[in-house]
């Protein structure tokens, strides 16, 4: 379930940045969509790094080192 | 624009060949050291000075025409084309590595543990191995630098998580700003995105001085050592550049270049750095947190 959110989040994470990209490509200079989808992805990775650190936090993930 | 301004013709350049001598020289004296050839190295170190001369010397020379208000449509949109296919190959790049560890733990690591139709793998090779990543507990570990511990990710990865993270945000404060044409915001906004950038770097060298002075953890330290070191480390030099290209755009906008309505060298340059970010979102969780 943790492991499902993080790369569902993620996967809207390359998504965003995919679609930056795209409007950066078509759209010329100054691209309002670019920006907004650049934002947009900041936003989801600092929910994404938040919630792996809540995660921790509550016990619920733990690095698998062996030390 | 003039209608009828559909191609646009350059004047000669001696740059790209300037270019070509300093790539073979590189290449030349790389492959020379290899063989312990003595001019190999001087050779190789020449080779770079002389891109490095190119890229400065070329890409000066784009700013200058694009001040000037040399360029056209048809010109911009080649830039950005450009620029499509740079990110094409950064991306295939880092999907190489990322899949090398992909493979290296999802199969190849557990197959010599004799997983799937591999039981006779793991019998004749070494019996006693077990398959747990991170491998540090190697089947023949006289030739290996063996690991004594490992870097924590809720420690320097983690702070380095947020840092990068926050650099993305000023970036965006700053793109903002350029899209408002609100001039001293967009200094600021760059500004605080580099010395992120910068701190960022510091961390991940002491990360790197605690990895090698204290945990024995190298890049001689079997698939784990080799695939941490270069992720990690070609991150790390895609930051330096980005950061590199932050600056020459922030000094760039201190010069009065660039407006709301024509500035693609900061839109590229912003997009590299949100994507060497995900990049780096992508190792905290697969080679540190190791979900």
């Amino acid at each position: 379930m943790i492991k499902l959110v993080v790369l569902g989040l993620f996967l809207f994470i390359l998504y965003s940045l995919g679609s930056a990209l795209y409007y950066m490509m078509n759209d010329g200079a100054g691209s309002h969509r670019m920006l907004r989808a650049l934002a947009m992805r900041i936003g989801a990775s600092i929910v994404l790094f938040a919630f792996m650190m809540f995660a921790f936090w509550m016990g619920w993930i733990r690095p698998d080192g062996a030390f | 624009m003039q209608s009828n301004e559909q191609y646009y013709v350059p004047s000669g350049s001696y740059w790209p060949m300037v270019g070509s001598v300093g790539m073979a020289a590189m290449l030349g004296g790389f492959a020379s050291s290899l063989h312990d050839n003595s001019i190999g190295t001087g050779m190789m170190v020449l080779g770079l000075g002389i891109i490095l001369f190119m890229v400065f010397g070329w890409m000066g020379q784009v700013v200058q025409e694009s001040e000037a208000g040399q360029y056209n449509q048809q010109v911009d949109k080649s830039f950005r084309i450009g620029m499509g296919w740079f990110i094409f190959s950064e991306v295939m790049f880092f999907a190489a590595f990322f899949g090398a560890l992909f493979y290296a733990r999802e199969f190849s690591v557990p197959w010599l543990a004799g997983e799937g139709n591999n039981a006779w793998t793991g019998q004749l090779l070494w019996p006693e191995f077990k398959a747990v990543w991170p491998l540090i507990e190697m089947p023949n570990p006289e030739v290996f630098a063996v690991p004594s511990g490992l870097i924590h990710a809720w420690e320097i990865p983690a702070i380095n998580t947020m840092l990068l993270l926050a650099s993305g945000a000023t970036l965006t404060w700053a793109h903002w700003a350029l899209l408002n044409n609100k001039r001293e915001q967009i200094i600021y906004g760059l500004m605080a995105t580099i010395t992120l950038g910068v701190v960022f770097l510091a961390l991940q060298v002491a990360e790197y001085g605690e990895a090698y002075g204290h945990l024995n953890l190298k890049m001689t330290s079997g698939i784990y050592g080799s695939t941490f070191f270069m992720l990690t480390g070609f991150h790390g030099l895609h930051v330096t550049l980005g950061t590199i290209m932050l600056i020459v755009i922030l000094m760039r906008v201190i010069r009065g270049h660039f407006n709301a309505e024509n500035h693609f060298g900061f839109e590229a340059v912003a997009w590299y750095w949100h994507f060497v970010d995900v990049v780096w979102l992508g190792l905290f969780i697969y080679v540190y947190w190791l979900v």
